[in-house]
């Protein structure tokens, strides 16, 4: 009963709608933020000290990419699914770093909207970022197509 | 009705044409960065009895490099440090203000790092010539590395980086001051 009343209370077009771009507009922020300083957050992933260093700044240059892009085509209602999942993914791994930062104790820049203005790793940006990947799951279960550039011709 | 399942061949196809696209964009920015980073070595001195002897013989790599002109960073132990300390060297905190607060190097000038853009205009009283010490945490913050590569990248030839920083100096009972004195 109450999984109904819940599922129906979320499939609303309208808040799906927002939680796309709500989702959208964070990733395109931080995207474009760590796409303006490369070797800033390069810095950054190096900092966690969780990859290799050979493979830190093939993560720099690519994974602020994913997210700008991920973020525009769900911002357009291209993909939400796909992209809503992509998004997932990226989150449970900042999520995961996040945390295996804390516990070593390393007392580090998060690195999350580039390295001007940061804050600090702690419990708040996981919560920030399980936000965050809540709504990015909604999407995938529920999709939105409200205002979509590719309105779906057969349903 | 919404699509039942993710198709992975979109994902795939979306996560390939973005890393294409920051390949690119990386190849053609000016501040490209290269695709396997290297580490960032710290030249270390390996006398550590001396420090600066300007009228000594000794070549330390610490010495040398005070005697050139410009020089990348180098790392120094404890015990430089606070020589360094007692020849009245400017220490610079590179960690953030509110820990510079707490506790820090007497007499120490707090320049976060994360907000260097902000605090820089604490050297401009500081000829480019002036030997500066960088210090952060401790062995596991970097801290006092990236504000040496800065200080360097905005001219100043003779940093040192104090590595074993906060912790070691509170370790050794060496003088500390709280609050902000800075002007």
């Amino acid at each position: 009963m109450i999984k109904t009343k819940m599922k129906s209370l979320i499939n609303n077009k309208y808040l799906l709608f927002l939680f796309r771009i709500v989702l959208a507009i964070i990733f395109i922020y931080a995207g474009i933020k760590k796409i303006s300083d490369p070797g800033g957050f390069s810095n950054s992933i190096n900092n966690y000290k969780i990859l290799p260093i050979s493979f830190v700044n093939l993560f720099a240059i690519t994974l602020p990419w994913i997210e700008l892009i991920t973020g525009i085509l769900l911002l357009f209602g291209i993909k939400v699914k796909e992209n809503s999942f992509i998004i997932s993914v990226i989150l449970l791994v900042f999520i995961i770093a996040i945390l295996i930062s804390l516990i070593r104790g390393l007392n580090i820049d998060c690195g999350c909207f580039g390295t001007v203005s940061g804050t600090k790793i702690g419990v708040y940006k996981i919560i920030e970022d399980l936000v965050l990947l809540i709504l990015g799951l909604i999407l995938i279960k529920f999709d939105s197509d409200f205002f979509s550039l590719l309105k779906k011709t057969k349903s | 009705m919404s699509r039942p399942r993710i198709n992975f061949k979109s994902v795939f196809y979306i996560i390939i044409a973005s890393c294409i696209i920051g390949l690119l964009v990386n190849y053609l920015n000016p501040e490209a960065v290269p695709w396997i980073k290297k580490e960032r070595k710290l030249i270390r001195d390996t006398n550590s009895s001396v420090v600066k002897n300007k009228s000594g013989n000794s070549e330390s790599a610490v010495t040398k490099y005070l005697n050139d002109e410009s020089r990348e960073p180098v790392a120094i132990t404890l015990k430089q440090a606070y020589k360094l300390y007692n020849e009245k060297v400017i220490f610079l905190d590179a960690r953030d203000i509110p820990e510079y607060e707490i506790s820090h190097i007497k007499g120490a000038v707090s320049l976060p790092y994360y907000d260097f853009e902000k605090y820089k205009s604490v050297l401009d009283t500081i000829p480019l010539t002036t030997p500066l010490v960088a210090y952060c945490d401790g062995k596991e913050c970097d801290l006092s590395i990236m504000l040496s590569d800065k200080l360097y990248d905005n001219g100043y030839g003779k940093v040192y980086i104090f590595y074993g920083g906060w912790v070691d100096w509170q370790n050794a009972n060496y003088p500390v001051e709280s609050g902000n004195d800075q002007n």
